[in-house]
């Protein structure tokens, strides 16, 4: 496997191998080392210093079902820390396709208007102009360039937010049908694609690359075990695919951890309406181009995404995913599917992050500016946004400052990026989560909401938001979706297993502990190089302070529990 | 008579004609909530939360709380990701 580094200054693009002891380095633990590496922990998230990595994991080229997510990373522009942000789609295995575990986008153009399009075809790597494409939206440059590189070419691209370089820009990434509708979203890495000038990237369906099956009996025999995990596992067969990631709702209401009226109530009033068996019905209803189950990665057994169609079952969003109706829906008071999607839809067109855009608006409703539940308000500050108007730049920001310039004393973020939707005064292990991962507040780095604690306890929380913490940088680091895991306790050892069986390496299950442990100390040591120190690692004041319904419950981490979190004989991998 | 609605994919395990709305069940084959949850065959594992009348039962107290006549029972399935 290789290395592609491609400068965007000179566009001149080489290649490197792999190095043999970071085979099993994929993803966030290949992007961990590279910034640790390579990029000064001080610079510019714009500058020419940074640089933006794609990568994907071991088992990314197998094409093994729920393996094939796809990092980005960076210093990014809303955090001024460490970040890596993944999705599904078709990326990952592309890259794979031609021998690619990382593609490193370094430097930025001379000339101010830069704006090109890296293409990767089988033997031939080009910058070639993308002026023409200047301001497109996602939909509209994705078909264009498939139009000419192939309908099944992989399409990673930023649209207007990113190329105005917004903080909360993400990346998108197409699907298995062509669709743009994966994205690394968090962190504004988008902003950092188009700060070196790069509108897209193709990487067309030319890719010949294989990896050789060392131990072919023990692969295949672990390859059929997992899948039939996956095809067997309620949660993997039943709960994902009927009923996505909003299937959730209203479990989570009634834990009173389902951010409601910008994060003022765990519980929604108008819960029922969009509750995942609501998105079910609405979609099998107006049937047409909806789907209840779709994969968003090729071969996934588990599909959880959708297809969200309107009226007349033409398809508007894909895919409708829990945190957007949280964070767009009951967070602003609007609980109306439709305009929930058509939210979601103008934050794809534009490349916004749904979370940190919700977040923000509900700052911006919190202190009075609009009414919570004005739903053509929401519409047309997204719009304003994605015109990048000057209320659109301050919204597009994100929720800090948002909240400073609209002076709100309850912005729901920690490192500069706002909290998803998983209320950490109700499951407070999540208080842990946000307050310490070095990727600012993120759900994704390791949720409590599932195990078994009383999550209103404050004084069991640490050590289970950090052992999910490892796990999930393993996970991560791995290129595998989260969700495979949720399948049950027998999947980190088949990942192993497959691992072994494809490389004919010899690792065990405490790889996931010790690739967890390696990758969060690389993302620390960066952060504190670029000046963070542990009064980042907390939670905001409201949260601390103002009791939330129903449970009327605060975030009460204790300090020594914060501070205990780096325990150095924890981290200590022997 | 008690009145039952199971959420989401808990959904899986009742009759289509059950599903995602609420039916009734006779205490007789429900006195509590351990035999509500194994007369519908759902998984023990599966369920995250049961609420008798809008109130959070305990999982240790599944066995001793006595349903009573009229008594409305939501049960909630286990959660993961998000």
């Amino acid at each position: 496997m290789k290395i592609l580094r491609a400068n965007t200054r000179t566009k001149i693009i080489t290649e490197e191998v792999l190095p043999q002891d970071w085979l099993v380095y994929g993803n966030r633990g290949l992007i961990a080392k590279i910034l640790l590496n390579e990029v000064p922990p001080p610079c510019e998230p714009l500058g020419r210093h940074n640089k933006l990595i794609f990568a994907n994991g071991p088992l990314a080229v197998a094409n093994i079902s729920s393996a094939q997510r796809l990092s980005a990373g960076a210093k990014s522009p809303l955090t001024g820390g460490i970040k890596e942000s993944n999705g599904g789609g078709i990326g990952a295995l592309r890259l794979a396709q031609h021998g690619i575990r990382a593609l490193v986008i370094e430097d930025k153009p001379e000339e101010k208007d830069s704006l090109d399009i890296l293409v990767i075809s089988k033997e031939n790597y080009e910058f070639t102009s993308g002026k023409e494409y200047k301001s497109q939206e996602t939909t509209t440059i994705t078909k264009i360039l498939q139009e000419k590189y192939g309908k099944d070419a992989a399409i990673i691209c930023i649209g207007p937010a990113g190329e105005m370089l917004m903080s909360t820009a993400g990346i998108v990434i197409s699907d298995i049908d062509g669709n743009p509708s994966r994205h690394c979203a968090r962190g504004g890495l988008g902003a950092v694609m188009g700060s070196k000038g790069l509108k897209a990237i193709v990487i067309k369906n030319e890719g010949k690359y294989k990896e050789v099956i060392q131990q072919p009996e023990n692969y295949k025999a672990a390859l059929k075990e997992y899948i039939a995990e996956l095809r067997s596992a309620h949660q993997t067969s039943v709960a994902y695919p009927e009923y996505g990631t909003a299937g959730i709702i209203p479990t989570i209401d009634n834990m009173g951890a389902m951010p409601s009226y910008a994060f003022r109530s765990g519980s929604f009033d108008k819960v029922e309406d969009i509750t995942g068996e609501a998105l079910r019905q609405l979609i099998l209803e107006r049937g047409g181009e909806g789907k209840t189950t779709h994969a968003c990665m090729p071969g996934c057994v588990i599909r959880c995404s959708n297809i969200f169609p309107d009226k007349s079952g033409k398809q508007k969003v894909v895919s409708l995913e829990y945190e957007t109706m949280v964070l767009m829906g009951s967070n602003l008071g609007i609980s109306n599917l439709d305009t929930i999607a058509e939210l979601n839809r103008l934050c794809n067109e534009y490349g916004l992050d749904t979370v940190e855009i919700g977040a923000a608006i509900g700052v911006y409703m919190d202190v009075g500016l609009v009414e919570f539940g004005d739903e053509t308000s929401a519409i047309n500050l997204v719009i304003e946004i994605g015109r990048g108007t000057l209320l659109g730049k301050v919204l597009g920001e994100g929720s800090v400052l948002t909240g400073r310039v609209f002076k709100s004393l309850r912005v729901p973020a920690v490192k500069g990026q706002s909290m998803a939707a998983h209320e950490p005064r109700s499951i407070k292990g999540m208080s842990v989560t946000y307050a310490t991962t070095p990727m600012g507040a993120d759900h994704t780095a390791g949720v409590t909401t599932r195990a078994q604690v009383d999550h209103l306890d404050p004084n069991v929380q640490m050590e289970v938001s950090r052992n999910t913490q490892v796990k999930v940088a393993a996970v991560d680091t791995l290129g595998l979706c989260l969700f495979a895991t949720t399948a049950g306790p027998k999947i980190p050892l088949l990942m192993v297993k497959m691992l072994n069986g494809l490389y004919g390496t010899d690792f065990n299950e405490s790889l996931f502990e010790t690739l967890g442990k390696n990758v969060i100390i690389m993302e620390r040591e960066f952060n504190i190089k670029a000046g963070f120190n542990e009064a980042d690692d907390r939670m905001p004041e409201f949260m601390r302070e103002e009791p939330m319904p129903p449970h009327n419950t605060v975030s009460d981490i204790t300090d020594e529990h914060y501070h205990s979190f780096w325990d150095k004989d924890f981290w200590r991998n022997d | 008579m008690i009145r039952v609605r199971l959420y989401s994919s808990l959904n899986h395990y009742i009759p289509k004609s059950n599903q995602e709305k609420w039916f009734e069940v006779s205490l007789a084959d429900a006195p509590n909530i351990i035999s509500l949850i194994e007369m519908l065959k759902i998984p023990n594992e599966s369920v995250a939360i049961v609420a008798v009348n809008n109130k959070a039962v305990r999982p240790e107290d599944y066995q001793d709380v006595k349903l009573a006549d009229h008594e409305e029972v939501r049960i909630f399935p286990i959660i993961s990701g998000g």
